[in-house]
Order: structure tokens, then C-alpha cells, then sequence
């Protein structure tokens, strides 16, 4: 049977055909014309006949008959396509015994010429919709549709299963046409992002032809009555202090939002439909997901879907702060809670709700008030129920600990959001901020938004978060004048504000991580292995062949003190950064007490927050140095099996602190000894990784464990005199820069370098005291020569060797002053 | 040929389903009206005093003087609760009233408006070419 048949065979063909004549789109232009048409026309028969023009009165009726006509018919052929089968089939996915697809489908179907199916998807509204979802313009797709090559036919999969939906067709077309499949290969969509798009495309027709239905008994029920309330009490003083979350509906985009935490609610349903204690404290980390769950249970008391106990229960939300900023002695406010308590338990349908139980708490017991004991009686009657919304550290610290509370309130965890509600939420809100801000959104900037949510923003596990990333896009995109937000873009702003290169690599980034090593070399000397290996690590990190729930890379730098480990640690962080401050940094040795763990990650016992947390917290992108790491205490080192493996830790109160966006270096003089043996022998170190692994390991320094996690264990080696020559060099040249801002310059010679490199480095500490050395012996001379007005601005300056025979320093020597 | 599945179809629609369909949007009305107007919430609560008001009885010791005070505080709390339920309730039933009864006469309108159309429009044209 050809696609031209099937459609007549189909129920939905009457409607598909009033469709392509009478689109609604012309529909709804016939009828606000023709009706605004009446309007007019009757005003005018009224103004000719009180002018006395009746002779045009005539005319004008005639008009007015016609217009009426007009309206009437489009009106009828809008209730009839409206109400025939359209909402049965779109808006509540309602089919006959006959159907075998969707009206979705039927109008491509109906459009469909020559059994073209893929064309007539392309050239459909709905097609194109889905396709700019995807990113790509009307432009690309008759490109594509133009130069594809001849069309492929094939036999649809109807009546193997149901009701063939977009979602199905778009699927099979998929996997049925290479070109097609191939095309959006290209444009790097795959199957999961295009059937993604479809299904978005298709809940904002159904979600739209849903809410039209005015008649419904459920839209119907979401308009507010009247003297619902009268056999309810006032409350005055409470309203001083609180809002009305039934009234706030009307207002509030919350109004908007689909439900995914459907569970969440029922458990908070039964808990206050209970006869006594009906109290419950929502706990969740973040606040608008706490409230979005209040905001659920107040559409179902709205819309008389809740159980019969909470039927016509006024909501209300009680402002803390305001409440608290209102008093200044204890008394007062003794008194004005008792009388909002009594307000609300005489009222008898009122649930309030604290927005921030633990701070009222905290705030009265300041006041010397004994909170728990005032609002107990309240709590324990049947009149009046309470809602405490709380954190889960506040929960923990405070709430929890109250015996009292605890037998009268019930509690309830908020879980995170799985990815797809989190998604589903996401494409709501797009809608509202597409209409405020002329924007466009495609599908895989969406999924890209809750992807690098997850990945970058790590301090909660709310779904929240991607919503936050969402509307943080926005000014950033206006600012740009940019008016479509691909994945390209939300890569784009992530990077702005983390720092850390995501998504396609950028010809500048390519060339930085190909001249990694040259980069990196313009601050290090020698150590040439080193420098290899961490590049390398590196570049696999970008190549996106990295694990994401590890760091992004972690090395264990080993080598005797002064040999560039600290300073590759900068390096890095100056080239995958951009700025050398973004490396932090942590002495290990301060963490050798039995505490030292309690001093990282904090102790709940005594509140304190650790150390290594509050630094991840601020810094979470860039460079993580742990500095002497094999002085730290054996269960410091225990705790990081655990980052270095999963690229987090739990902190005081349990929360997740993650180290994904970091690099960890823990650098360590374990084995320096060893490595200087080999050195002496003639040994590369770097050759002999393995024995000096052994060599840590049978000292019980680090434990092989620990070792293996490390993405690579880099060897640093003694420096040569050629290499201490060359960052005697470098340390100069940042002197002379320093210099030339004085106005003086420095001219570095052989004397000078030679001087610094044999007198400042050592056997023991290496080049580092050789700053030392530049410090005491080349910059004093040239300040003490400043100071004496010897050198001044525009000097040029130098040093020669002593001639005193017996001082090896050399002396300054000012060329022009 | 198009059209005419199109216009067949309409009727079929217009003198089957969508009676039925303006029966259950009736039906909904009202129900809606009955509740926008709380109909059963104040004939359950018909004699209660109006928003809760009132004042409580002394507790210890019986002052003929401040138990009258308090009776006729609460009774006329009880009269002007059931004054204003008794409009509500009369205004609700009688919304609810004319929306039954307009029902026959929107459905006979209904059942005319395919040929009150074509009427109003041939009028329409007779007119304006007059």
C-alpha cells in the first residue's frame, strides 16, 4: 500500500485535510479578522444611524451578516478540528482502534509525495523544528535534501506494534537512510540527540495543546474560587510575616514546571494528612529544590488533587529574616510567635512553612528563646501542620540533634535528580527564556549544559545547577549578540568561567598542547623525560581519552630538592591555565599529627573546616601541588587512594569534594638518595623507575597502592652544570626585566652566569639557593649603588669578576650612569 | 474530493460527538461552578461563626455578665456567617441554575448553527448588493 493510501485509510483523514487547506495558522487569522471585522462594522452601522447617513446603514449590515458568517464558520471548523480528534490524539495521546500513527506523523504523511518519507520529514513544520533543534538551519537541510543523491524507499513499520509516533518514524529513518544518518554524523548529531530533539519538540506541541483546553476539568479546577475560606479563620499577624502560596501560583513560573518528584510528594501528603504531628522537614542542599517541592504540593492543594485532609489548606510561606530582623528583645518576640502560632492553629487550614527552620532556630536560641519548647504544642495539635525546609548540614548539626523535633517532625530527603528530569526540567525553562530573550537553544547545547554541569560545577549534587549554568548563558550570550546557542557556545562560556579548555579543539589550543613540552621548557631546565612524560599525560587528558571521574591528570614528581619540580608544577599551570596562580599549593610536612585528616577535611566534632577542602571549594580548576608529600601522615595518604582513584573525597559533614577539574602533582624527595647514587654511576635515573619504585616501597614510604594510582611517577634528576648555567641565565633575565623597570639595565655576561651557577647551587638543595645567591650578591650591589645615586635611571650596568682574587663574587661594574 | 470527506466528516462530528462533547463541557461547567461558588464547603459549615471570629468562654468562675458578652459576640459571629453564606449559596445555586438551563438552548442553537450560518451570510450578501 502506498504512503498516499494509508493516510486516506486513516481515521485522522478528514482532519489532515482541513489542516493542509485551513491551516490553524489561517484559522486563527479568520478568526480574529472576521471577529474583529463584526466589532468595527458594528460600531459603524451605530454611527451612521445616530449621523443620518442610513442610506450606507444598509451596506454596513450586510458586512456585518457576512463578517459574522465568516467568524462563525472558523470558529466551527475550529471546535471541529479541535475537538474532533486532534486533543484526544496530540494533547492526550488518546487513539482509536484504527489508528496506526499519530497526527504528528499523518500531517508528514499527508505531505509526502512520490513515497519520499525522509523529504517529506525535512520539509515538514514539525521536521524542521526538530532539525533546527538539532542545530542545523533550513538552509543545511535543502542543501542536503538537494545533493543527497536519489531518495530511498522503503516500507514503513506500521502495524507491528501500536501507533507508529514521530519519535518511531524519526528513529527509523534513521537507521534506515545512510545519507540521512550520515548527514547528521557530520554535523556530529547522533541518535540519541536527534531522537532527544524530537521527543522536546513533541512535548512542547503536546504540553501547548494541553493547556489550551480551557474546558478541561483539571484547567478548570486551577481557577481560584470564592469563600473558600470563609469558614477558616484570619490571620493578621501571621500575614505580617508570611506569603500566601496559592496566591503566589499565579505569580510564579513554578507554575510552569512539570513534576518529576511525584514520590517525594505522596510521602509529604501522607505525613501531613496524619491526625497529630503532621510535620515534616524537607531537606535538601539547595534551596529552589526545596521549594520546587513545596511548590508541587501547593498545585495539588490548588488544583483539589491532594487527599481530602489537605483539601482547601492555605500554604504559607513565613519569612525567617524578616520575622527575626523585627525584634530586638525576647519578650517581643515570645509574644509574637505565640500569637502567630494561636493566629494559625484558630484559622485551622493553615500548613507553615519555615524556609529556613535551623535559622530560626539558631536566631531564637540567641535571643535566649527556648524555640522548641514555644512552637511544641503547635507542633503536637491537630490544627495547624509545619513544614521545615532545611539543608542537610544544617539538619544534621541542628535539627537532628533535638530530640524534641525529632518526635514530632517527619523527615524527608530530596535525591537528586536523574539526568532526564534534570533534562526534562531543562527544556521547560528554555521555553520561558526563548520568549524573553529572543534566544534559540538546540538540543545538544542542552545536554551539553547538564553535562559540563555535572562535570565542572561539583559543589552539589542538585539538578539545580544546570538550570543555574542555563541562566548564567543568558547575559553571557546577549553580551556576544549571540542568538543561537549550540553546544559550541555552552563549551564556549564553560571555559570562560572555569578556565579549563572543553569541547573542540581550537587550532591556538592545538598548537599549545603539540608545543607543550617547548612551552613548558621556556620556564624548566633540562629534565627532559619529565617534561615528556607529563605532556604526555596531558594531551591524552584533551584528547578526551581521559577518565572524567578521575583528575585530570595526577603525577608524583620525584627527584632531590631544587631540580625544577616545583617549578614544572608552575609551568603547567601557566600553560594549561593561562596563569601560574592557578596552581595552589599544600606543605604536606604541616600534616604529620595524628589530626592531620581531622585538619584536611575537617572534623564534625569540633565544626572545623579542612583545610584541603575549603582550598578544592575555592579553587576547583587548576593545579593542586602537594608539596614533600611522603612527610605527610600514613592516613593522609589513605584518603588520597581515594581522590586519586574516583577524583573525590567526602568532607566533615559527608558532603563530596571533588579534585575531577584539577591536576595533581605531589612532589617528594623519597629516593633522592638512590637517584644521586645512580647519577654518580652513571645511571639515568629515568631508566630505572621500576628499582626506585621498589626502592620506596621496601622503605615503606609509600605504599604500592598509592603508587599505582598515580597517572605517571615522574623522575627528576640532579642538575648538570650546563642546565644550572641556563637557569642561572633565566633567574638574570627576570632580574634585568625587573631592572628595566627601574629604568636601569642589565647587561648579563659569562662572569655573571658562571658566578651564579657555581657559588649559589649545591649538592643538597640544587639551583633553589641560587635566587639566594642573585639576591645577596647581584641585586644588593646594584640597590646599595641606587641608593648611593650612583646608578639611576637610564644607567647601564654590569658586573666583572673581582679583583680581589680571593672573592670569587662579582663585582658591579656601571657602564653608563 | 477532498473537501467533501472534509464537510462529510463535519457533520457526522457536528450531530454526534460533538454533542457529546458539549454535554461533558456542561457537565464540567457546572461542577466548576458549584466549586467556584464552594457550594458544599458552606452548606458543611453554614452555621459556623464568620472566619472563626469569636471569643472564648471564661474559664474559672461563671460572670452572667461576661457569658452574655460572649454568647452574643459569637451569635452574631453565627448570623453574619450564615447571612453571607446564605448570598453566596443563593448566588452559586442561581449561576448554577441559568448554566443548566441555558444548556437545551445552546444545544438547539448547535443543532441550527450550520444553517444559521449560511442564512446569516446569504442575508449578509442580499443586503449589502440591496
Amino acid at each position: 500500500m502506498d504512503i498516499s493510501q494509508l493516510v486516506k485509510n486513516s481515521p485522522l483523514y478528514p482532519i489532515l485535510i482541513l489542516e493542509s487547506v485551513l491551516s490553524n495558522r489561517v484559522r486563527s487569522w479568520m478568526i480574529k479578522i472576521s471577529g474583529g471585522l463584526f466589532v468595527v462594522l458594528v460600531v459603524l452601522a451605530a454611527f451612521f444611524s445616530f449621523s443620518g447617513l442610513s442610506s450606507l446603514a444598509p451596506k454596513v449590515w450586510g458586512l456585518i451578516f457576512v463578517s459574522l458568517a465568516f467568524y462563525l464558520f472558523a470558529k466551527m471548523t475550529e471546535f471541529y478540528f479541535n475537538s474532533s480528534y486532534y486533543f484526544d490524539n496530540v494533547a492526550l495521546n488518546r487513539y482509536r482502534p484504527g489508528d496506526i500513527f499519530t497526527f504528528t506523523v499523518g500531517r508528514i504523511l499527508l505531505g509526502v509525495q512520490n513515497d519520499d518519507v525522509l523529504e517529506g520529514f525535512l520539509l515538514s513544520k514539525v521536521g524542521r523544528r526538530v532539525i533546527r533543534r538539532c542545530g542545523l538551519s533550513d538552509r543545511a537541510t535543502n542543501e542536503f535534501l538537494n545533493h543527497r543523491g536519489p531518495a530511498v524507499f522503503y516500507k514503513l513499520p506500521l502495524n507491528s506494534d501500536g501507533v507508529l509516533k514521530l519519535r518511531d518514524l524519526v528513529k527509523f529513518l534513521f537507521e534506515n537512510d545512510s545519507a540521512f544518518a550520515q548527514w547528521l554524523s557530520e554535523a556530529e548529531i547522533n541518535e540519541t540527540e536527534l531522537i532527544g530533539a524530537v521527543g522536546w519538540v513533541v512535548y512542547e506541541i503536546e504540553y501547548g495543546e494541553y493547556r489550551k483546553r480551557w474546558w478541561s476539568e483539571s484547567n478548570l479546577a486551577k481557577l481560584p474560587g470564592i469563600a473558600k475560606d470563609w469558614g477558616f479563620g484570619n490571620t493578621y499577624t501571621l500575614d505580617k510575616y508570611s506569603w500566601d502560596l496559592i496566591f503566589g501560583l499565579s505569580y510564579s513560573s513554578a507554575d510552569y514546571e512539570y513534576s518529576t518528584r511525584s514520590d517525594e510528594i505522596a510521602q509529604i501528603e501522607n505525613i501531613l494528612a496524619k491526625q497529630k504531628e503532621a510535620n515534616v522537614f524537607i531537606v535538601a542542599d539547595s534551596a529552589s529544590e526545596r521549594m520546587d517541592v513545596v511548590w508541587h504540593l501547593v498545585r495539588q492543594i490548588r488544583d483539589g488533587v491532594a487527599p481530602p485532609a489537605l483539601e482547601h489548606k492555605r500554604p504559607v510561606l513565613f519569612n525567617t529574616a524578616v520575622f527575626l530582623a523585627h525584634f530586638k528583645d525576647r519578650s517581643s518576640l515570645e509574644t509574637e510567635l505565640l500569637k502567630i502560632l494561636n493566629e494559625a492553629g484558630k484559622a485551622g487550614n493553615i500548613i507553615l512553612v519555615f524556609d529556613n527552620f535551623a535559622g530560626l532556630l539558631q536566631g531564637m536560641t540567641a535571643l535566649g528563646t527556648d524555640f522548641v519548647s514555644l512552637i511544641y504544642p503547635a507542633l503536637t495539635s491537630n490544627s495547624i501542620q509545619v513544614i521545615g525546609l532545611s539543608s542537610n548540614d544544617d539538619f544534621h548539626h541542628l535539627l537532628e540533634t533535638n530530640a524534641t523535633l525529632m518526635t514530632t517532625f517527619d523527615r524527608i530527603f530530596i535525591r537528586p535528580l536523574p539526568e532526564e528530569s534534570i533534562i526534562h526540567n531543562l527544556e521547560q525553562t528554555v521555553w520561558q527564556i526563548e520568549k524573553k530573550n529572543r534566544l534559540f537553544f538546540t538540543y545538544p547545547a542542552l545536554l551539553e549544559i547538564v553535562r559540563d554541569a555535572n562535570r565542572y560545577f561539583t559543589e552539589s549534587d542538585s539538578g539545580d545547577k544546570a538550570v543555574d549554568l542555563l541562566v548564567e548563558i543568558i547575559p553571557w550570550a546577549q553580551s556576544r549578540s549571540y542568538k543561537v546557542i549550540s553546544q559550541t557556545e555552552v563549551e564556549e562560556m564553560v571555559q570562560t568561567k572555569t578556565g579549563i579548555p572543553i569541547g573542540k579543539l581550537q587550532p591556538a589550543e592545538r598548537e599549545n598542547l603539540m608545543a607543550l613540552e617547548k612551552n613548558l621548557h621556556a620556564r624548566v631546565v633540562g629534565q627532559d623525560e619529565a617534561i615528556v612524560s607529563v605532556s604526555n599525560a596531558l594531551r591524552r587528558a584533551r584528547a578526551g581519552v581521559r577518565n572524567a571521574e578521575r583528575p585530570i591528570g595526577s603525577f608524583l614528581f620525584l627527584g632531590p630538592t631544587g631540580v625544577g619540580k616545583t617549578e614544572t608544577s608552575k609551568a603547567l599551570a601557566e600553560v594549561m591555565f593561562g596563569q601560574e596562580t592557578k596552581m595552589v599549593r599544600l606543605d604536606m610536612s604541616e600534616y604529620q599529627t595524628s589530626d592531620a585528616v581531622a585538619k584536611l577535611i575537617g572534623s564534625f566534632s569540633s565544626g572545623k573546616p579542612g583545610i584541603l577542602a575549603d582550598l578544592v571549594r575555592e579553587s576547583p580548576y587548576g593545579v593542586l601541588l602537594l608539596d614533600e608529600f611522603e612527610k605527610t601522615n600514613p592516613d593522609v595518604l589513605d584518603i588520597f587512594l581515594q581522590i586519586l582513584d574516583e577524583g573525590f573525597f567526602s568532607d566533615k559533614e559527608g558532603k563530596r569534594v571533588s579534585l575531577r577539574n584539577l591536576i595533581i602533582i605531589a612532589t617528594s624527595n623519597a629516593g633522592a638518595d638512590l637517584i644521586w647514587q645512580m647519577v654518580k654511576s652513571g645511571i639515568k635515573p629515568q631508566d630505572k623507575v621500576d628499582d626506585l619504585v621498589n626502592h620506596i616501597v621496601e622503605k615503606g614510604i609509600f605504599k604500592p597502592e598509592l603508587l599505582n594510582r598515580f597517572d605517571a611517577v615522574v623522575i627528576f634528576h640532579p642538575l648538570q652544570f650546563d642546565e644550572l648555567n641556563q637557569i642561572a641565565l633565566l633567574m638574570l633575565n627576570k632580574l634585568a626585566k625587573r631592572l628595566i623597570n627601574q629604568g636601569v639595565t642589565l647587561e648579563i655576561n659569562d662572569i655573571m652566569v658562571k658566578a651564579v651557577a657555581e657559588l649559589g647551587a649545591n649538592e643538597v638543595f640544587g639551583a633553589r639557593p641560587m635566587q639566594r645567591f642573585i639576591q645577596d650578591n647581584i641585586e644588593q650591589q646594584v640597590a646599595d649603588a641606587i641608593i648611593k645615586g650612583v646608578v639611576r635611571s637610564g644607567s647601564i650596568v654590569s658586573f666583572i669578576a673581582s679583583s680581589n682574587l680571593n672573592d670569587k663574587r662579582p663585582q658591579l661594574a656601571v657602564k653608563k650612569l | 474530493m477532498r473537501i467533501a470527506v472534509v464537510i462529510g466528516h463535519y457533520f457526522i462530528w457536528h450531530y454526534g460527538r460533538a454533542i457529546k462533547d458539549l454535554t461533558r463541557i456542561y457537565r464540567n461547567l457546572i461542577a466548576f461552578t458549584f466549586n467556584f461558588f464552594s457550594v458544599d464547603i458552606l452548606v458543611r459549615s453554614y452555621f459556623a461563626p464568620w472566619r472563626r471570629m469569636g471569643e472564648e468562654y471564661p474559664e474559672h468562675g461563671v460572670d452572667p455578665f461576661d457569658y452574655f458578652s460572649t454568647f452574643t459576640v459569637n451569635l452574631i459571629m453565627r448570623l453574619v456567617g450564615i447571612f453571607m453564606r446564605t448570598v453566596a449559596i443563593v448566588l452559586g445555586l442561581v449561576t448554577t441554575l441559568v448554566v443548566i438551563l441555558s444548556y437545551p438552548v445552546v444545544l438547539v442553537l448547535w443543532l441550527a448553527l450550520p444553517l444559521i450560518v449560511v442564512i446569516i451570510f446569504f442575508i449578509g450578501l442580499g443586503l449589502f448588493f440591496k
